[in-house]
């Protein structure tokens, strides 16, 4: 029952993949990749909410829960939620820049503000590389998703199933695919994580014992323990936070004026009231299913034991649509940048062709890493915002500072890449904080030190300064 | 930084910030326990509400006016689609 429910969820969203591209000219690439600027404030919410709550959030966050206890729950619930104001005040200046330079990729922004290709192809090089674990957390999440079912499938199958479907989705229908199959998806990710908590509640028998008998098993698991954990949940908070602007770049651009995609962050926090629910099912994983070999797993060992078959298959279903969702935005974001960015010049077809050999590529080296190499999914979180956030200097050069030299900023961008590199594979004690943050101030204070002494900075006023076009706003300002 | 009103800066950035990093460095060790939860949990569960209540505070108090004739336009041009 649960694998005919499961099968059921994903064939009507392959319908839906198919029905999105009904009257639409797919193959224009600016529809193909931003919708032609068109969405309205109810798709843009439900394909940012689709991009935003991953199968990171239903399976990675549990999974979290249970390896680290508090201090991982609560920097991932602080980082989201403060993304909101962040995305409130930069978001619409974001989506003004893409307009215009008539961006449809985050380089594409950096090419139109600079002009310089060494720029903009450090840039593509930079969305490349958080790519990699952004993709590996989808393909985790996958693999525990459909092993929860009870397949017996291999891990190999199941990835290569799931990047298939992904390719699927969007060959007919560019991004108006993922639009349209977040709808789904979101109501049944939102249905099923309040059904996994209050069935955790109410076994348990309130809400006190679910926390209260993970805390007699382990006592830090409601608490955060210890200063590192402290300063990393703090430092990790406030670094995503202002990182989550560059990675989702890709979103902004769909909206179709700013207003929209200044109201559409006013409501985005409430969506997050599914996490009280989920934090339910975590906590109750730690008493319910102790030692599980496999953290990530936390999320479906409590819904195995708490749901009958059929609703065991609508989380499975929500949680995989939600991971193959990504995975197709993502193979859309590849696309994009490698054929706008690092090989503009090539013929359509050639460029295509291209397109589809490194999409296929990259698909299957995310998979096999995340075949050889098992990692904690907020760990994949943390590793692809150590990358992408260092793209803030660049965004900050664009909307704000004029004093930014493209070169300031390359040399910005190689230096916190490589202290990340560094960090991170050294696995250098930094006593807590962040090392994408630590990163970040190496990256300003290199553009700030190469801008002063380069002079190639861009003739264009900073998008901030720039005014929309309107009457009432011109006459207001001489006044 | 003649862009942001510096009013709406405070309600809808400065505020949600405090509130929740500060929140969590103060409750974060804390053992008490709200409504059955740790007071760190109830405490940013709380702030998924008012933090669209500080930006929808934002936007309806300081920010609104610079987008009406965008919000004008726009629903003009729904109204033409639906003709």
């Amino acid at each position: 029952m649960a694998t005919v429910v499961f099968a059921a969820i994903i064939l009507l969203s392959l319908v839906l993949a198919l029905l999105a591209a009904r009257g639409r000219d797919v193959l224009r690439i600016e529809e193909y990749l931003v919708a032609g600027r068109s969405f309205g404030g109810v798709l843009l919410f439900f394909l940012a909410v689709g991009e935003i709550y991953s199968i990171g959030t239903m399976v990675g966050l549990p999974g979290g829960i249970y390896a680290e206890g508090a201090g991982y729950g609560i920097w991932f619930l602080g980082y989201i939620l403060l993304a909101y104001p962040v995305g409130y005040f930069l978001a619409p200046l974001v989506w003004r820049a893409g307009e215009r330079y008539g961006a449809l990729t985050f380089p594409d922004v950096l090419k139109g503000h600079y002009g310089s290709r060494l720029l903009e192809v450090t840039a593509a090089l930079t969305f490349f590389a958080y790519l990699i674990p952004w993709a590996q957390l989808q393909f985790t999440g996958l693999q525990v998703a459909l092993g929860a079912l009870g397949f017996g499938v291999s891990p190999t199958t199941a990835t290569a199933v799931a990047a298939t479907i992904a390719f699927a989705y969007i060959i007919f229908s560019g991004v108006r695919a993922p639009a349209n199959i977040s709808i789904l998806k979101d109501i049944l990710l939102f249905g099923a994580i309040v059904i996994v908590g209050v069935a955790a509640a109410s076994a348990a028998g309130g809400i006190s014992n679910v926390f209260g008998s993970a805390e007699q098993l382990n006592p830090s698991s409601s608490r955060i323990e210890g200063g590192q954990a402290m300063t990393f949940a703090l430092t990790t908070i406030v670094f995503q936070a202002f990182g989550f602007i560059t990675l989702t770049t890709p979103f902004i651009f769909t909206g179709r004026s700013e207003a929209t995609v200044k109201r559409t962050y006013i409501v985005m926090p409430l969506y997050m009231l599914m996490y009280p629910f989920l934090i339910l099912a975590a906590y109750y994983a730690i008493s319910a299913a102790p030692n599980l070999e496999q953290p990530n797993a936390a999320l479906f060992a409590a819904s195995v034991e708490l749901l009958p078959p059929w609703l065991l298959g609508l989380v499975a279903g929500a949680a995989a649509l939600s991971g193959l969702l990504i995975l197709a935005v993502l193979s859309l974001t590849i696309g994009g940048v490698l054929s706008r960015n690092i090989t503009p010049n090539l013929t359509d077809t050639s460029q295509r062709r291209l397109t589809q050999v490194v999409v296929t590529v990259y698909l299957i080296v995310t998979a096999a890493l995340t075949i050889l190499a098992p990692t904690l999914m907020l760990d994949l979180i943390s590793l692809a915002y150590f990358f992408v956030t260092q793209l803030l200097p660049a965004l900050f050069g664009v909307l704000f500072v004029r004093r930014f030299s493209a070169l300031g900023i390359t040399a910005g961008l190689v230096a916190g890449n490589a202290t990340v590199l560094l960090l991170h594979f050294s696995q250098t004690n930094t006593a807590g904080i962040n090392i994408g943050l630590i990163a970040l101030l190496v990256n300003f204070l290199v553009t700030i030190v190469v801008s002063a002494v380069s002079k190639n900075r861009s003739s264009l006023a900073p998008v901030a300064a720039s005014r929309r076009p309107r009457t009432r706003q011109v006459e207001r300002s001489t006044t | 930084m003649g862009y942001f009103n510096p009013w709406s800066v405070v309600v809808g950035l400065v505020i949600p910030f405090v509130a929740v990093v500060g929140g969590v460095a103060v409750l974060g060790r804390s053992e008490a326990v709200v409504l059955g939860m740790p007071i760190v949990y109830f405490w940013v569960f709380l702030w998924f509400v008012l933090t669209t209540v500080c930006l929808a505070a934002s936007w309806y108090l300081f920010d609104r006016g610079d987008f009406e004739d965008e919000e004008a336009f726009e629903e003009q041009r729904e109204e033409e689609g639906e003709v």
